[in-house]
């Protein structure tokens, strides 16, 4: 029951008192924090059911294991606050299915009850509550790579947007002084066109043509193989020896073999962060080509399981993960979802620094972070107010690979960082 | 010359599949009148088993297909007698509706057990190829049409010379006739469902055997055969087996010729394209190249 | 909220039994359309002997049909400042999948023509909405009725597939249609924007933004628009259904060839059936896609269709309250279970690994809930409903 009213003194009322108490332990608290338990509550809005469900459940294990750590190891939020005073986390979670409808009913539920979302997946699903967001200034961690997000207030862009790692992967060849005959297969969807568009402005600026395009439809990635025979082909025919490749698992998988089996052609195949997955490595009738032929780029960050120095931020996950969940295999979204979930911390970590845990705190402290140490699982990062500075990260980290380590994953180029990235049109 | 050759090839193998699909469709279409949203998940849970036996418990792969195709034949079994049977002269609606609720629930169960990132099949055959003049075949596609060929002529044969085979079309033709003639129709159906959902996890062991994978969304990749179906002829067996290598050839010959020759058509043109020949063949003949007019009653 | 077929038994001429005194006698009879809204006497509502055409045609045949609604009309009008955004967001989707599904009905439950391919036409309602009402910036009482419009030409130009194929041959055609759907609001980037999507502007009535109303929030304005339009809708359909075009429609559903024995003109029928029902589902697309303000290709897959084929079936087939019960049970049963299946021990919250958690178990349930229940009550919602009324329309000599 609710009435607009009441319900506004109501809200008043509870502020008051609560920020009568919240003022014994500095820290002005608002919707999502309760004083009481000394609670924090995050909103997880993720498919976990329905083909997208690939991605959001271990994305949202990452969030998981992570605020378990949080809450059993660190005692909660607060590292400057006496142990008992730290605000633990809890996680709302609801499955959205990766619809549009399921996303403004899910954020209707728990809108009343979080500080702030933790995890939005999707970019369609995301753009649907966006006037929501807007308008109630909730804080949302969007899980997806669009450029879209470095347009709004109270959306947090996770890592480098698409476009930056195919720059950097670019970069990475003319570094080495070569002159690729290029091609690109991507997937026919939004992901796919910004991986396009990445393409087209590096070979823009480096002079380069890009030889042949072909496009797969997301739908066949699920069925047989026959149909990525053409993709290949094309790039085949058009002599091309550098493949770029933004696409799903499942399709890199059929792509890749396709082309080993039937059309015996070798180029170099260099795949955006999501086209990959250990399994691909381990695959023993692909994984000897993917191990010659197949480079991965990723946001600049540490392999599974890496653990020398600059990476305490990869060894804390591996601790965390062997703890909390032992059957976790590698996994990219894992790692993603792990990552977020730690800027979510360094985010509220600074409101409750300064004072406040309001939604209104969160987002300046979301705008204040700058060079942020993420332990290895990104390189520093740093938000503002404005687009241009909302990209978290432009570096990225080129993997080749190889069965026998955790992810199938061996570091080629630990760190390219493009200077053409910040003349990329992602504000306009 | 050799490129078409190779493409037409890889239709073939690709139509090899969806006619196993229509096949199986139209069985328990002709059989029962009920047309089964679930054969697409069918399809899937046969897949996911043959790589729970073989993967899993380390079966002998063969020895795990065919279990695998008499465990979809129980489920079959099972899913005509606890449910279906109850639907007899139900309307049509709620029927289709009920084989919608099947497919979302095997769906969750493929998923709860088995999640939701790809699975490798290891299949014995894998990349190895074979040469035939320019065209390299993979030694998959081979085995895929093989096989096809033989369930699908096996099928023929039973239908036309084994004492269940003329039961089912005797019940497909004229139900009340056959119960007058003694033929057990609740066993015709009955076995129309088993038949169906063993020739589904044939068709899912190729679906997903290398170069393809295990994928729980195997199930929508089945629901491209359904073209192939009506193309045919729903009520009619060979009709199906023919559109799924119709639909087969167009889907792969589109997806290659089709951003050179007509890119106003758009990306990705194919999967419409396989819709667009099944509506121009029934614009010829409404009923499916060999599908039987319903006669209506006035 | 009766179906408008006269109950069994009624006598089949219902001319007036006496003359009344305060009519007129001589003279035409004037012929005012009857209210829908006239009320019966008691022994007629019995019997089922009417005793004019205007008591046949009225649409509640009681007090206590007149009485509901005008509790449902006052539930409606303060729902919105007792509910909470949750249950309002839910109940605009339930209005906007109804008026679709309503659409649906008009063409496979009345009309006899399976047609699965309604999401192609929700999806081309929104992105109408969105190009005339964004990049051409018509108001929304023009653009609202213009997407109907043009659901209902393109529907016109399908019709002609329906006069050739039958059953379920149209019906894999339609599927068709959902994926020509995809492909066209995938590749026409000017009007769409491609796979990024396009968004859609919120709808305005002279000044008045029922994407925020005032104070309101979002679900709550929305919901202001959403019911009448649903109540429009409805009752236009009922009233096609009751009249000329209704019957047509239902002959050519169980008799084809004996409709066109007595002189109902096919090829008109069944065309305008699905140019109605395209009508009805571009319409809906229209608000769907001013209430999520943002659109993409893939929403409107053969899953979409799906959904609206279940909202029918276990509504009710045939029936226009059953396309809203079928909606309302379609969009809020998974809500429920979540809401149930909380407080279930055994199952895991979070999404770790194998195992089965609420998600799962939640999707689980809805499909085991459709197959019982239809296997249940294969003539939905409304069947139940119709057997309830029934029983307490004879109470308590019911037996």
């Amino acid at each position: 029951m609710r009435r607009t009213g009441a319900r506004a003194i109501g809200f008043a009322v509870a502020i008051l008192l609560l920020g009568m108490t919240a003022c014994r332990s500095g820290v002005t608290v608002g919707v999502g924090v309760d004083e009481a338990t000394r609670t924090i509550k995050l909103g997880e809005l993720t498919p976990l059911t329905g083909a997208v469900a690939i991605i959001g459940k271990p994305l949202t294990r990452g969030h998981e294991v992570f605020f378990k750590y949080v809450n059993e190891e660190l005692g909660g939020i607060g590292k400057n606050l006496d142990k008992d005073k730290r605000y633990k986390v809890e996680l709302v979670t609801k499955d959205t299915q990766y619809t549009q409808e399921g996303q403004v009913q899910q954020y209707n539920a728990i809108k009343d009850q979080v500080l702030m979302i933790a995890q939005s997946l999707g970019t369609p699903t995301t753009k649907a509550i966006l006037p929501q967001i807007r308008e109630d200034k909730i804080l949302t961690g969007a899980a997806t790579l669009a450029s879209a997000w470095l347009k709004e207030k109270y959306v947090i862009p996770a890592g480098a947007p698409y476009p930056v790692q195919f720059i950097n992967a670019a970069q990475y060849l003319k570094d080495q002084g070569k002159t690729p005959k290029i091609g690109i297969i991507y997937q026919d969807d939004e992901y796919g066109e910004e991986g396009l568009k990445g393409l087209e402005y590096v070979t823009g600026k480096f002079g380069w043509t890009i030889l042949a395009k072909a496009t797969y439809k997301a739908a066949d990635a699920a069925g047989d193989a026959s149909l990525f025979l053409p993709a290949a082909k094309k790039m085949k025919d058009a002599g091309v020896d550098t493949v770029f490749l933004t696409s799903t698992p499942s399709a890199t998988g059929k792509l890749l073999g396709v082309a080993a089996a039937a059309l015996k052609y070798a180029p170099q195949w260099i795949g955006q962060s999501p086209s990959y997955i250990g399994a691909l490595a381990t695959n023993p009738a692909l994984g000897p080509y993917l191990a010659a032929h197949y480079q991965v780029v990723t946001d600049a960050s540490c392999g599974w399981g890496e653990v020398g120095a600059g990476c305490e931020g990869m060894k804390e996950m591996i601790d965390n993960v062997a703890k909390y969940a032992p059957d976790q295999k590698p996994d990219y979204f894992f790692i993603f979802g792990y990552t977020q979930a730690r800027i979510v911390y360094q985010i509220l970590e600074k409101a409750v620094d300064d004072g406040d845990l309001t939604r209104e705190g969160v987002v300046k402290a979301f705008e204040s972070l700058r060079d942020v140490d993420m332990g290895g699982l990104l390189n520093p990062i740093s938000y503002g107010t404005k687009c241009e500075d909302k990209v978290p990260v432009t570096a990225s980290t080129i993997w080749s690979v190889d069965p026998t380590a955790p992810t199938g994953l061996k570091k080629l180029e630990p760190k390219i960082d493009s200077s053409l990235i910040k003349d990329f049109p992602f504000c306009s | 010359m050799s490129d078409f050759l190779q493409f037409a090839f890889q239709g073939l193998a690709l139509g090899a599949i969806y006619a196993l699909v229509a096949l199986g469709f139209v069985i328990i279409f002709k059989a029962t009148e009920v047309i089964n949203f679930a054969h697409g998940e069918l399809m899937l849970l046969g897949a996911y088993l043959v790589y729970a036996f073989h993967n899993e418990a380390n079966l002998n792969f063969y020895f795990s297909v065919l279990l695998s195709i008499a465990a979809m034949a129980v489920v079959g079994w099972i899913i005509e007698r606890v449910i279906l049977r109850r639907m007899v002269g139900k309307p049509v609606f709620a029927v289709v509706m009920i084989t919608i609720g099947l497919s979302i629930v095997l769906h969750q169960i493929v998923t709860a057990k088995w999640g939701y990132s790809d699975r490798q099949m290891a299949d014995p055959w894998v990349s190895r190829t074979v040469d035939v003049g320019d065209i390299r075949i993979t030694q998959a596609s081979i085995v895929t049409i093989l096989v096809a060929a033989g369930v699908l002529g096996l099928f023929f044969a039973f239908f036309r010379y084994s004492k269940y085979g003329v039961a089912m079309r005797a019940t497909a033709f004229d139900q009340e006739a056959a119960l007058a003639v003694g033929i057990p129709v609740r066993r015709v159906y009955a076995l129309s469902w088993m038949i169906a959902a063993a020739i589904a996890a044939l068709g899912g062991v190729f679906i997903s055997s290398f170069p393809s994978s295990l994928n729980p969304n195997l199930g929508f990749a089945a629901l491209r055969a359904f073209p192939a179906a009506i193309l045919g002829g729903l009520d009619s067996p060979g009709g199906a087996v023919l559109g799924g290598f119709i639909i087969g050839e167009v889907e792969v010959l589109m997806q290659a010729y089709q951003p050179d020759i007509a890119p106003w058509l758009g990306n990705n043109f194919h999967v419409v394209a396989a819709y667009v020949v099944m509506i121009l063949v029934l614009m010829v003949r409404p009923y499916g190249l060999f599908g039987t007019p319903q006669v209506e009653r006035v | 909220m009766s179906d408008g077929a006269a109950p069994p038994g009624s006598p089949a001429a219902t001319v007036d039994a006496a003359p009344r005194p305060s009519r007129a006698a001589p003279g035409p009879a004037r012929s005012r359309p009857p209210s829908p809204f006239r009320r019966l006497p008691f022994a007629q509502r019995l019997t089922g002997l009417k005793t004019s055409y205007g008591k046949q045609l009225t649409i509640y045949q009681s007090g206590f049909g007149r009485f509901w609604l005008a509790v449902l009309v006052l539930l409606a009008a303060t729902a919105p400042f007792i509910l909470s955004d949750f249950w309002l967001s839910v109940l605009n989707f339930t209005a906007i999948a109804a008026i679709a599904a309503i659409g649906l009905n008009l063409l496979t439950g009345f009309t006899g023509q399976v047609s699965l391919g309604h999401a192609f036409f929700v999806g081309l309602g929104a992105y109408t909405a969105g190009y005339l009402g964004g990049d051409r910036g018509l108001p929304f009482l023009v653009w609202l009725p213009a997407a109907g419009l043009l659901g209902a030409l393109v529907g016109l130009a399908i019709g002609p597939f329906a006069l050739r194929l039958k059953g379920l041959y149209l019906a894999i055609v339609t599927i068709g249609l959902v994926f020509l759907g995809e492909h066209l609001f995938l590749n026409l980037r000017s009007i769409t924007g491609g796979p990024q999507g396009r968004s859609i502007p919120s709808p305005e009535i002279g000044g008045l933004d029922f994407g925020k109303l005032g104070g309101l929030s979002r679900d709550q304005s929305f919901f202001f628009l959403a019911i009448p339009v649903l109540a429009l809708a409805t009752l236009f359909a009922k009233n096609v259904v009751r009249s000329r075009p209704g019957r047509a429609f239902q002959a050519i559903r169980d008799r084809e060839v004996a409709a066109a024995v007595i002189g109902v003109n096919l090829a008109r029928y069944k065309v305008s059936a699905f140019a109605l029902s395209s009508f009805y589902a571009a319409a809906a697309g229209a608000l769907y896609g001013s209430y999520l303000r943002y659109v993409t290709p893939e929403q409107f897959g053969l899953l979409f269709s799906i959904q609206f084929v279940a909202m029918i079936i276990v509504g009710g087939v045939g029936t226009i309250f059953g396309s809203i019960l079928g909606a309302l049970f379609i969009v809020l049963i998974p809500r429920l279970v979540e809401q149930f299946s909380d407080s279930i021990p055994f199952l895991s919250k979070t999404s770790s690994g194998g195992g089965l958690d609420v998600f799962t178990f939640n999707q689980l349930i809805f499909g085991v809930l459709i197959v019982v229940f239809l296997v249940a009550e294969p003539l939905g919602l409304a069947g139940i409903w119709q057997r309830i009324k029934v029983y307490f329309r004879a109470w308590p000599f019911s037996y």
